[in-house]
């Protein structure tokens, strides 16, 4: 004789699945021997089928190119990390490496320039100190410039006055003694 | 392994072919869930759209052990949950993407929706309306859990994992709205009212007891 538990178990197998015959069989004897079961159990199958035939819910034909459409929109937030870095890479080689190149060569060429006059005010001073020196020379044999004058090259080159004013006073007394 | 989760791993290496075949074999269950939580079909492919691109944006956290279904109606739960919720802070602000036409008449945003003989759809409206109405008066777990159960096939521990509860809870839910269902549904479930008025009836095939 089946149990109650054995019943219960047998209706809620046939919410799942269609009942095999030994099953059947169970359930029928002991619809047979607790008729007050039979209404429960017909409401229960009943429930069962209309559940099962539900219809399905409208679903747009073209869902599936929707949703892969809106997926190729938003790849970048979908990809990898290492493709993600790929793309963070190639991003930023499209926007802000030209800027920063840009920028680069600007301070390049200004660096360069700024060398270049460097060394040009450079060259002029060692030309004046040159023409001095020639200026400067006693018959012709010394000098009063010496090395050591042009240790201080940047000293030199910071002292305000006219380099082309030539103290004739001062050349005269020499040439003199 | 499983043939959703072999597609799953090609997904994890970039393949958009592989899920879209995944797109294609569930949208029509995760759109079934969705419609009978927000009880509205357009909705419920939005947020269906939004589970599916979810699911490929995090593709690289799915676990292949785990089974693809229940991860995937996991998250379409999710985000109705969320929809709900929203919807109960603004009532008055829907999502519902309706457009009127000039004559008042609502006309869908999607206009290429499977269609069906007018007749043929108004037997199946006599058929599952009452159903569907009774559905929609279940707490949303009684009534996730049994769509999930007789629709979807799925298992008690699978639904469980959905519902972030344990299998003993799911099967009280399932046990209690099933219940409830045949209390709203017993006068319709013993006369066969429901079965078609205008097609041939059989409304109580043969059984046995």
């Amino acid at each position: 004789m089946m149990s109650n538990s054995e019943h219960k178990r047998l209706k809620e197998l046939a919410w799942k699945k269609a009942l095999d015959a030994e099953e059947q069989a169970k359930l029928n004897e002991f619809i047979a021997q607790h008729p007050e079961y039979r209404e429960d159990l017909e409401l229960e199958l009943a429930l069962t089928r209309s559940l099962k035939n539900l219809p399905d819910a409208p679903v747009s034909s073209n869902f599936t190119a929707r949703v892969m459409n809106s997926i190729a929109a938003e790849e970048p937030l979908s990809l990898s990390i290492p493709d993600y870095i790929t793309n963070l890479v190639f991003q930023l080689s499209r926007t802000i490496l030209p800027k920063l190149a840009a920028a680069l060569a600007l301070i390049l060429l200004i660096g360069l320039s700024y060398f270049s006059y460097k060394e040009a005010q450079k060259a002029r001073i060692a030309e004046k100190l040159v023409d001095l020196d020639r200026i400067a020379m006693i018959d012709g044999k010394s000098s009063i410039l010496t090395v050591d004058v042009f240790k201080d090259f940047d000293v030199i080159q910071k002292i305000k006055g006219d380099a082309s004013y030539v103290d004739v006073e001062l050349l005269t007394a020499l040439k003199t003694n | 392994m499983d043939p959703d989760s072999t597609l799953m791993l090609r997904v994890k290496k970039g393949d958009r072919e592989a899920f879209a075949i995944l797109v294609d074999k569930y949208k029509q269950p995760v759109i079934n869930l969705l419609t009978r939580m927000v009880k509205d079909p357009v909705e419920a492919e939005d947020l269906a759209q939004s589970t599916f691109i979810q699911a490929f944006k995090y593709a690289n956290k799915f676990n292949v052990t785990a089974k693809f279904s229940t991860w995937l109606f996991t998250i379409a739960r999710n985000l109705a949950l969320n929809e709900l919720r929203r919807r109960a802070r603004h009532p008055a602000d829907s999502m519902d993407s309706k457009i009127e036409d000039e004559e008042g008449s609502i006309i869908a945003q999607y206009e290429d929706k499977k269609t069906e003989h007018p007749t043929t759809s108004i037997i199946r409206n006599e058929l599952y309306e009452k159903v569907e109405e009774a559905l929609s008066q279940l707490p949303e777990a009684q009534r996730t859990a049994i769509i999930l159960f007789q629709q979807e096939e799925l298992s008690y521990e699978e639904i469980a994992k959905i519902l972030g509860c344990s299998v003993g809870a799911t099967k009280s839910l399932i046990h209690r709205g099933r219940e409830t269902l045949k209390h709203i549904l017993k006068p319709y479930l013993q006369t066969g009212e429901w079965e078609p008025k205008h097609g041939s009836k059989n409304p109580n095939p043969k059984r046995n007891f």
